[in-house]
């Protein structure tokens, strides 16, 4: 069974009569790495919004580890936000106490949780988002990277089982965009399903996974170099291909049968290093 | 002939306090008009501080800033004038509007600036058409309109003062790889089209590689590099040092010389890398 079956999932919002979602199905298995890519307004929000039971399916369903998100009896919600964890853009907004290890415990506090046990799920939680020092530190002093770890902390002290992050990055600089990259990257090879929304191509070519949602549908779906084969689809939806795909597609212009997808400067320079041995054939 | 010139300049954070902190060290540099200069640092270097400056907004704690040649702080200086040739726009601009439509909202500045109300129309007009946005809606709420449209309308705000100097403050922060495109191309075509000087900071070294004739890096406070831009990403093993990014293409071409290909490693671009194979395969043919 898959951790996240959606159905035949369509979605409008109250008031308006426009389809955000159109008919979206998509299996998840426990353990994957999804990036959801599309550009502003194309329903990826919409959709990890629809995963979370934060919105009910207008029609269709989704199943989280079983349990469907139409059904809004409290107890069927919990343990479906139990389930799965959100991590939103704006890492001002997530944050709510002002020492770090308070704001980890929040949702605990919330859940009625045991203090003992309660002490050791913060400790592990910052553990793995290497904050273990930061415990006693104020939140508002934190960097927006070490912010976005504290609000990933919070959301493991509760064990879900998947994390549904959405655009974590956006608002981050590099070092801070790496840091939390590298913490979701731990996670899952821990076992934890990843569904991670952005609008940066390098973050999703380390997924194992992409979903490429355009218009509320879904337009492309496999892995980062099936999908970044597909440079002139990409491009056409506003979405950016990696420079090292680009340049595959100069030298294929120059006649050069080099490969299309490629995505990492390891892959890329191996290319190259190919065409310097003369290794790569030339069509005219 | 420069158009912005620090010396010395220094800028302190609660000075004589345990927060004691120097935001800006000792900033000696020289804007030439007409230039695109980028502006790189991490989060925390100085940078914003730094830009602050340069309209006046911010005082230096000691050292000078001219434009055009005139201290900005000597007695009777207009600084208000000032704000209308250099115009700054901040990080995430559009938590900024604040008007009940979005004419009045661009209109503001124009208005400050004294001109007539068909001069102040005229602007407005022409900077919407500068950000690519309709005048259909130049009678809404700037709070009806999507994230996008919003950062635009901002953006439009400060160009309808028509600023000799336009300074962003990462103006494509959380934007999707087509609102960055189309926001950059708009700058370039206000940069081109009224020879203004632009000072673009971003973290985005591929944005920052394709449209700068200069890059500034800043560094602890201070000027760590300032040249041409294929000079500067030349020193990519400094920058990465540094925390900062390098481009992608920049990073696969430095690889390639640890591997002892004799190829040049300023290139940024992927067209650039293209030429640079060409150029690889054919002399060592």
């Amino acid at each position: 069974m898959s951790i996240i079956d959606i159905k035949n999932l369509s979605f409008v919002y109250d008031g308006t009569d426009r389809e955000v979602l159109k008919n979206i199905n998509l299996q998840i298995e426990e353990g994957d790495f999804v990036a959801v890519l599309g550009h502003n307004g194309s329903g990826k929000s919409t959709l990890a919004n629809c995963i979370n039971a934060i919105y009910e399916p207008t029609e269709g369903e989704v199943l989280v580890s079983g349990l469907s998100t139409k059904d809004d009896s409290d107890e069927n919600l919990l343990e479906i936000r139990k389930t799965v964890g959100s991590v939103f853009q704006n890492p001002d907004n997530q944050l709510i106490t002002t020492v770090v290890e308070e704001d980890v415990a929040f949702a605990l506090e919330n859940l009625g949780v045991d203090p003992v046990e309660m002490r050791k799920r913060v400790d592990e939680a910052l553990e793995k988002v290497d904050m273990s020092a930061f415990a006693k530190h104020a939140t508002h002093q934190l960097s927006g990277g070490q912010k976005q770890r504290i609000a990933i902390a919070g959301i493991l002290a509760m064990r879900p089982r998947i994390l549904v992050l959405d655009e974590p990055t956006a608002m981050l600089d590099p070092k801070g965009r790496k840091e939390v990259l590298k913490v979701l990257h731990e996670l899952n090879s821990e076992g934890i399903t990843v569904v991670l929304i952005t609008h940066y191509m390098n973050e999703a070519a380390q997924a194992k996974r992409i979903v490429v949602i355009n218009e509320g549908s879904i337009l492309i779906d496999g892995t980062p170099h099936y999908v970044f084969q597909n440079a002139g689809l990409l491009k056409s939806v506003g979405l950016d291909v990696p420079q090292s795909t680009e340049l595959m597609f100069l030298m294929r212009e120059e006649g050069y049968r080099v490969p299309l997808a490629v995505l990492t400067e390891e892959e890329c320079c191996k290319v190259i290093e190919d065409l310097f041995c003369g290794k790569i054939e030339r069509q005219f | 002939m420069n158009i912005i010139r620090t010396e010395n300049l220094t800028h302190i954070y609660g000075q004589s306090t345990p927060f004691e902190k120097t935001a800006v060290d000792n900033v000696n540099v020289e804007i030439n008009e007409g230039e695109f200069i980028g502006v790189i640092g991490h989060t925390g270097s100085g940078k914003s501080t730094f830009i602050q400056h340069l309209n006046g907004l911010l005082k230096p704690t000691s050292g000078k800033i001219y434009f055009k040649g005139e201290d900005i702080w000597q007695k009777k200086y207009s600084r208000h004038k000032l704000r209308f040739n250099v115009g700054l726009v901040f990080q995430y601009p559009e938590y900024q509007l604040f008007e009940e439509t979005v004419e009045k909202d661009i209109g503001f500045g124009p208005h400050n600036m004294g001109l007539s109300e068909s001069e102040i129309k005229e602007r407005v007009l022409w900077a919407i058409s500068i950000v690519g946005l309709d005048e259909s809606i130049l009678q809404s709420s700037p709070f009806d309109l999507s994230g996008g449209q919003k950062r635009r309308v901002a953006i439009a705000g400060i160009l309808a003062m028509k600023p000799g100097v336009l300074i962003l403050d990462e103006p494509t922060a959380g934007l999707d790889p087509l609102g960055r495109d189309e926001i950059l191309s708009r700058i370039e075509a206000y940069h081109k089209s009224e020879n203004a000087t632009v000072m673009l900071v971003s973290h985005n070294m591929e944005d920052i590689a394709r449209f700068s004739d200069r890059v500034l890096v800043i560094q602890n406070a201070k000027v760590a590099m300032f040249d041409e831009t294929k000079k500067v990403f030349a020193h990519s093993e400094e920058l990465l040092d540094m925390g900062l990014d390098v481009p992608q293409i920049t990073g696969i071409f430095m690889k390639l010389r640890k591997h002892g290909y004799d190829v040049d490693t300023s290139v940024y671009s992927p067209v650039g890398a293209r030429k640079e194979i060409l150029r690889y395969m054919k002399r060592n043919d």
